[in-house]
């Protein structure tokens, strides 16, 4: 069979990831196809400022990692959007640290004003706040879950876990969600 | 409305990704793709923060080395060639050598002596090329015509080296022998890659790859390449290492059956048993083994493509897994792993901004240090404009090899052996 037509047209991801480590320039094809919802779920976990250069960081990384796809896949956007939650970790990771810092700093400004206090908080705050207190990995099945529509063998390929492990975080998670916001939802009643 | 709604509007962007800003995503991609573009021509805003961080602790220690080079140099410029880098006599030290000129990527590298060396990459199309002083000048060889790419290579004996890659639409395995071109030889039907290989000796060589959507074994079996039995379910198999100086040589092979990472033995070389796999492990990276007791290595990673890596032992296949010994703090990439003949296990990889271009050689020689468990130093020598480290390299005796590229073009780099620390760099 060949996966790669003389034309440079090729049928799956996979062929297309193969052939770009000859041609380097075979791998846009992959942005081409999964560039928009790459975007699209980064949108819904970061910042609007910060998406354009996680899409950047994340086809870069996936570039940069091609010759590690695994061989015979031929739908690479589990890959990429597992490229996608692992370039979020690393900008919370930092964005963490910057946080800190200007919390310290803001100690020394007692002028500005404090976060709203959680009774006043809208359910879409409530539920933001819900999704940050379970643990990241749970997190990240929930969100490709809900929000990049993968399958649980898809999620396990993009988080490199079995998909037994992805049932137990999703089915936990949701669990804890509805709790938390179920308790939460007294405070303004 | 259902939990999973509710979570897509709580999250949702106020306004989705627009084409405008994904033709930007687009253009950049496109630059980053060039091939054979220097590594620094390509950073996004991110990765030239991490650089600036490293540059940024970087910077009191390296004003002094940098001082120091210079002199050593005998100006004010570093020249733009390569340079060996002799800092102080008991760290580890890395020596450039002569240029791979054509390679847009080093792919693999083995060196069966301190001097005689191998390497295979892929420029424009496949690239091969060899030393024999060690490192100091390379000479390309011609390849058979077709052949697209060279990603795998194993040189049991001087001269005489296998390496696997794609060429003419499929997998392709090339061969060199002592005073011989490289020549191809039959890939058994239904094999579609060929990511790994292993040659323990002149005469015993195995590759690992895919068979469409199952994993495929293929061994050099009386002069010509036939493919093994592989056990169900195991999808793909991606690196493969076999003892070298051990009776019965012993292989091991890394993989995936779809949901889990799979590993599998041979003690025979044709019979392949499924091994249980270190609990822990969601991914198995690659695998090395070297010779005469000293075991086989596999990388295990931890929560996807960047999880937290570390490598386990386990001598002879019948022994549980020893480990997981982890892999020194900041490192958590890494794309492969060496064995060298006295045992010794190196990982390449680095911290998550890697490729490193931020302080060139330095955080090579910083990485570098971190895998082989020391502490890291801090960044030394301004003498390279952007390193990267590509994969790992090399099987046999030291030294051990890095790959990477400097300001001209892509760079072999190797650890000075304990010889040289003490006698100093040949001129």
């Amino acid at each position: 069979m060949i996966a790669v037509r003389a034309d440079g047209y090729c049928a799956d991801d996979g062929a297309c990831i193969e052939a770009s480590l000859a041609d380097p320039g075979r791998f846009a094809v992959l942005f081409d196809r999964h560039g928009r919802a790459v975007a699209s779920y980064l949108a819904h976990r970061a910042p609007a400022s910060a998406v354009e250069d996680l899409v950047s960081e994340t086809f870069l990384a996936a570039f940069g990692s091609r010759d590690r796809y695994a061989a015979g896949q031929p739908d690479a956007r589990p890959w990429l959007l597992g490229v996608a939650t692992n370039v979020l970790r690393h900008h919370w990771r930092a964005e963490n640290r910057r946080q800190a810092l200007v919390e310290r700093l803001r100690r020394w400004t007692p002028d500005r004003g404090d976060p709203p206090a959680e009774g006043t908080w809208t359910e879409v705050e409530r539920v933001r706040h819900a999704l940050d207190r379970l643990d990241p990995g749970t997190r990240d099945a929930i969100m490709l879950l809900a929000v990049a529509d993968l399958t649980y063998d898809e999620i396990a390929r993009a988080l490199g876990v079995p998909v037994g492990t992805v049932r137990s975080r999703i089915f936990r998670g949701r669990r804890r969600l509805r709790e938390w916001l179920e308790e939460d939802a007294s405070w303004t009643t | 409305m259902d939990d999973l709604t509710t979570i897509r509007r709580a999250t949702a962007p106020e306004s989705e990704p627009d084409a405008e800003m994904l033709g930007r995503v687009r253009r950049r991609l496109d630059g980053a793709m060039q091939p054979g573009l220097p590594r620094r021509g390509r950073r996004s805003r991110s990765r030239r923060r991490c650089r600036l961080a490293f540059a940024g602790a970087a910077v009191g220690v390296a004003a002094a080395v940098v001082a120091v080079v210079l002199v050593a140099l005998g100006g004010p410029a570093p020249a733009p060639r390569p340079l060996a880098l002799r800092l102080v006599d008991d760290q580890v030290q890395l020596v450039t050598t002569g240029q791979l000129s054509s390679l847009a990527d080093v792919t693999a590298m083995a060196c069966v002596s301190a001097t005689a060396c191998e390497a295979v990459g892929v420029g424009a199309g496949a690239v091969a090329a060899a030393s024999d002083d060690g490192g100091q000048t390379w000479t390309e060889q011609a390849l058979p015509a077709g052949t697209t790419s060279l990603t795998a290579l194993s040189c049991p004996v001087a001269g005489s080296c296998w390496a696997t890659g794609t060429g003419n639409g499929g997998p392709v395995i090339a061969t060199t022998a002592v005073g011989q071109g490289w020549t191809t030889e039959a890939v058994p039907d239904g094999v579609t890659s060929l990511a790994s290989l292993s040659c323990p000796s002149a005469t015993a060589c195995w590759a690992v790859g895919t068979a469409g959507h199952a994993a495929a074994i293929v061994d050099l079996a009386g002069g010509r390449w036939v493919a093994s039995p592989v056990p169900a379910g195991v999808t793909s198999l991606t690196s493969i290492g076999c003892t070298t100086g051990t009776s019965p040589t012993e292989c091991l092979a890394v993989g995936w059956d779809g949901t889990a990472p799979v590993a599998l033995s041979t003690v025979d070389g044709a019979n392949w048993t499924t091994m249980v796999t270190p609990a822990a492990a969601v991914s198995l990276a690659a695998a090395a083994c070297s010779g005469r007791g000293g075991g086989c290595n596999v990388l295990a990673g931890y929560g996807g493509y960047w999880g937290e890596v570390v490598r386990y032992l386990r001598w002879p296949s019948s022994q549980p897994w020893g480990g997981p010994t982890p892999l020194p703090p900041g490192v958590t990439v890494a794309n492969g792993t060496v064995m060298a003949g006295n045992g010794k296990c190196v990982a390449i990889g680095g911290p998550p901004c890697t490729p490193p271009d931020a302080a060139e050689v330095n955080t090579v020689e910083q990485v570098v240090r971190q895998l082989e468990g020391e502490a890291p130093v801090p960044p030394t020598g301004q003498t390279l404009t952007s390193v990267y480290v590509s994969s790992s390299i090399t099987s046999g005796p030291s030294p051990v090899w890095y790959l990477g590229v400097s300001g001209q073009g892509l760079t072999a780099f190797r650890v000075l052996t304990s010889a040289e620390r003490m006698g100093g760099l040949a001129p």
